[in-house]
């Protein structure tokens, strides 16, 4: 199930809220209503991989709680336990077709080994709790079912973000009563199911219009076709779809984020933010410390801090960096292009740690211009599994493939979506949190226009999202979240 | 700002808007279960099954269900339309990019038997027709008439929705078809009918081409055909024409039809002319075969109410295109119609389907691509007869054929495999052969090869 379903707005949500709203005052039944909703919403999409999501929590629970018994290096051989056997089942599920491909040709019982929904997310958040135990950072979690909660919960269970056991320990299983922003938390939620379906949407499928669809991406026999498409794709026209494609993945992905963060502080539950204007960057160090936040956390304070970060050997900070982006690539999807798109970053991040950091601090708009130009040509690295395809498209960005300039059908695409590139555009900055704050400090203490500003803001736009997008949600078969096959 | 300390009274709208279309959404009763503006039956609630609800598609099927039928779901669509319509500002819309190609990528690798033999085009046996494209006997088809052995058609495997209508353009309120020329489909349409019009000839049976165009290749300025990669199809038939034998006499209905393009003679949501159209290109036809035209104010004039069609649903915006009329212009006399369709009968040549949902209004012409259909004038006795070659394009514009024929047979190529259409002259001693497929059909693989095997 997705959030930005008609089932899950009209059916799921309500009754979980409700549900919910019936055991106030008693924590325990609280946990237990969002134990049995996060289950059902898991085993929706995927019936018989909740048995692994609660053999994966179990593993997790069992070696936290070996882990705070042991002493000395008894708790690293818990934690090397809790890592080898929840990655070597992310590593059957994710990557054995990507592993076997390497020695030869995919048997066919790899090839049909299907994806867990949410597992790269879930196992790291697991892994988070079982070494934050180990370090004496959390505090080990004596319930079973609340370790499975904490792995399944329908917020941030499939597609994040990467929420670690030490943020919402002591909100969702701590002795103090919760304390729900029931509003916040719905101009939240609504804002983000705005972004998904009214802008997000559209933008994805002009994108596919200029770039391929998913589908004929999938089909290998039609390589030749898909190549001389992309060959043949105008200059402005790979730019028109790959700028598409990265408002789409963005606005997506946030919109993903924000639901969830929404949905938590309705209960009374705070995430942290994952996503922070990223496009607004000038630099990829700051791109990355401002897109998807808890996986950029995850791999700085579990991988590459571990290894020894920078505070060691030049060359040792180098292949420190290294192995974060190579894992940072793979964790977004078992293909070799997916490794080339983290390597693409690591160069550049280490070109600016050198002189390109300096430079690029001289001039604002080349610094953007930069930023924008490495992350978009690296959605194109992102975009194609079959990497000849990638490069094709790249080349086409930039006129190589004897591509013309521009044509007729990039004229009436660009034409037809204008308005909507140029909302999604004002969507990735944050004119809308700057509007938000002038306006209520003008209005603040104001008396009625006080009143009258929080109507509108909290009454009136939700609901005219809601309603907006719901009208976008039916019928609309173009719905898929992109960050599900992560 | 501290969210904590803002009233949580603000978020009851939302939650009573959640609640009010929550408890509606249960309603079972609401919830739709045709989509008038899709042409479609919408997702039915799926069968349980154990292996079903252990792979997901049980509620796979659900969430697709509770989607698909959700209740108020035109007036939802409606605003989503109108929002789509913010994105941008152009008249010009389409789905995906435009083919460059010809209709068929593949046209050049299908080969194609010689026209002059006898034998029938070879197809695969393994696979078997569609119910609709089964052979039809002539005797059920044409009742009165009797059947002579000759060699049996074997009908193509292929669906009718198969053939290729060309990529769905919408231009402001209008909706229409992509077509390009095919020259090598071209040189084979017109060889094709060129070696039975030769044929014919020595008995003394005409033969008329008279394609029905698309109305992309009428109503759009010239201009604008080469950018959305469309052929001009006054060149194309004038290309076709010109390669054509001189026993074929050569109806521009391209032309004629452009000359009236102010006129309402194409659908905006349908791929097919109007009946005012097929007018038009009766008259033509009647121009270049020295007959004379019945008039339009001889004939009953008959509005059946609002119509939807075919493009609609496939171009970006269907909700901006303007809504059609079926209109009709019944001709009058003693005239009977016979179908064939499995079981024959009379049946009416412009039926009412006033009182019906809009959607596929056009089957009112003609019983509805039956495979052969007879009209007979019997005010006409000593009249000659026609054969008119045709597809669904023909089916509003054959009835105007009774007021100058004794006997009309209009056989649907799609779908008539009884005989060969040289065969069928001689045995109806048919007088004229009218070849009216309509343009893209000329230019598509699956069609030339029928065509090779009805004129063979």
């Amino acid at each position: 199930m997705v959030f930005s379903s008609l089932l899950f707005l009209y059916g799921f949500f309500p009754f979980s809220l409700l549900a919910y709203g019936l055991c106030r005052g008693n924590q325990r039944a609280q946990n237990t209503v969002l134990l049995i909703f996060s289950l059902i919403f898991y085993a929706w999409g995927e019936p018989k991989y909740v048995l692994l999501l609660m053999a994966m929590a179990f593993t997790a629970w069992l070696c936290a709680r070996q882990t705070d018994k042991a002493q000395g290096s008894g708790k690293k051989v818990w934690v090397g336990v809790a890592s080898t056997v929840m990655l070597a089942l992310l590593g059957h599920f994710k990557y054995a077709s990507l592993i076997c491909g390497i020695f030869g040709p995919v048997p066919q019982w790899v090839q049909r080994i299907a994806l867990p929904i949410g597992i790269s997310f879930y196992t790291f958040q697991l892994l988070t709790y079982v070494v934050d135990v180990a370090r004496g950072d959390a505090q080990t979690q004596e319930s079973y079912w609340n370790v499975l909660l904490y792995a399944a919960l329908f917020h941030q269970c499939i597609a994040g973000p990467i929420v670690r056991y030490q943020t919402i320990d002591r909100e969702l299983f701590g002795p103090e009563k919760r304390s729900p922003e029931l509003t916040a938390g719905v101009s939240r939620f609504c804002c983000g199911l705005a972004k998904k379906t009214l802008l997000a949407n559209p933008c994805g499928a002009l994108a596919d219009t200029m770039l391929l669809t998913d589908t004929a991406l999938a089909g290998g026999a039609a390589f030749e076709e898909n190549l001389a498409f992309l060959t043949g794709q105008s200059v402005l026209g790979s730019w028109l779809g790959i700028i598409a494609y990265g408002l789409h993945i963005y606005l997506d992905f946030s919109a993903y984020s924000d639901m969830a963060i929404g949905m938590g502080r309705m209960l009374g539950l705070h995430y942290l933010e994952n996503f922070n204007y990223p496009y607004i960057s000038r630099t990829v160090t700051e791109f990355w410390r401002r897109w998807h936040i808890s996986l950029g956390t995850f791999f700085r304070d579990y991988v590459y801090i571990p290894l020894g970060g920078s505070r060691c050997a030049p060359w040792k900070a180098i292949r420190n960096t290294f192995i974060v982006w190579c894992l940072t690539g793979l964790w977004h999807g078992a293909s070799w292009n997916f490794l080339l798109w983290g390597l693409w970053f690591f160069v550049f991040l280490m070109l600016e740690r050198w002189e390109l950091g300096k430079l690029l601090k001289k001039s604002r708009i080349l610094s953007h211009i930069y930023l924008l130009t490495v992350v978009l040509v690296g959605w194109m690295i992102f975009r194609f599994t079959d990497i000849r395809l990638g490069l094709a498209a790249i080349r086409s960005l930039f006129g190589l493939n004897g591509n013309p300039f521009t044509d007729f059908t990039t004229r009436i695409q660009f034409q037809s979506h204008m308005f909507l590139l140029l909302a999604a555009t004002v969507a990735c900055l944050p004119a809308a949190k700057l509007v938000k704050e002038r306006g209520t400090s003008l209005v603040c203490h104001r008396g009625p226009w006080e009143k009258a500003w929080n109507v509108v803001l909290y009454c009136v736009i939700p609901v005219l999202l809601l309603l907006l997008s719901t009208a976008g949600l039916v019928g609309d078969s173009y719905n898929p979240f992109i960050y599900f096959r992560f | 700002m501290d969210h904590s300390k803002l009233s949580k009274w603000y978020a009851l709208p939302f939650l009573c808007v959640l609640a009010l279309l929550t408890v509606i959404s249960l309603i079972i009763p609401l919830r739709p279960t045709v989509s008038y503006g899709e042409l479609r039956d919408l997702e039915t609630f799926p069968a349980f099954s154990v292996d079903a609800l252990l792979s997901g598609d049980y509620f796979d099927g659900i969430t697709l269900w509770f989607s698909d039928t959700f209740p108020g779901r035109e007036g939802w669509i409606d605003v989503s339309q109108s929002m789509a319509t913010l994105y941008g500002h152009s008249e010009i819309a389409f789905s995906g990019t435009l083919s460059d190609t010809p209709v068929q990528p593949s046209l050049q690798e299908t080969p194609l038997p010689d026209p002059s033999g006898d034998a029938p085009v070879s197809l695969p046996e393994e696979t078997a027709a569609s119910e609709e494209t089964q052979p039809t006997s002539s005797a059920e088809s044409v009742p009165g008439e009797t059947q002579t052995a000759e060699t049996e058609f074997v009908p193509p495997e292929i669906e009718l929705e198969d053939i290729f209508i060309g990529q769905a353009i919408q231009i402001g309120d209008t909706g229409y078809n992509q077509l390009k020329i095919s020259p090598i489909m071209s040189d084979k349409y017109a060889k094709t009918l060129s070696g039975f019009a030769d044929r014919m000839a020595e008995k003394g049976v005409r033969v008329i081409s008279a394609p029905a165009p698309t109305s992309i290749g009428v109503m759009v300025d010239p201009a604008y055909l080469q950018q959305l990669n469309c052929s001009p199809q006054d060149e194309m038939l004038d290309y076709m024409h010109n390669q054509m034998s001189d026993n074929v006499i050569k109806v521009d209905t391209v032309r004629k039809l452009m000359a009236h393009k102010d006129e309402y003679i194409f659908y905006r949501t349908d791929h097919h002319w109007s009946a005012l159209g097929a007018y038009y290109a009766y008259q033509a036809v009647c121009e270049a075969a020295g007959m004379e035209a019945v008039a339009l104010e001889d004939m009953t004039y008959w509005n059946q109410g609002e119509m939807i069609g075919s493009i609609y649903g496939k171009v970006p915006y269907p909700r901006k295109l303007k809504r059609d009329e079926l209109e009709c212009w019944v001709p009058q006399g003693n005239i009977t119609m016979y179908r064939s369709d499995r079981e024959f009968g009379e049946f009416p040549m412009i039926r009412d389907v006033s009182n019906q949902k809009p959607e596929g209004k056009y089957c009112a012409f003609l019983a509805a691509d039956a495979p052969i259909v007879h009209i007979v004038n019997e005010d006409l006795p000593d009249g000659p007869n026609c054969l008119i070659f045709k597809d669904s394009f023909g089916n509003c514009f054959t009835p105007y054929f009774s007021q100058n024929y004794h006997n009309v047979y209009a056989i649907d190529y799609r779908k008539y495999w009884d005989t060969s259409m040289a065969s069928f002259v001689e045995k109806y001693d048919i007088d004229d052969v009218i070849i009216a497929p309509y343009m893209i059909a000329t230019q598509d693989t699956n069609a030339g090869s029928w065509f090779q095997n009805h004129f063979r």
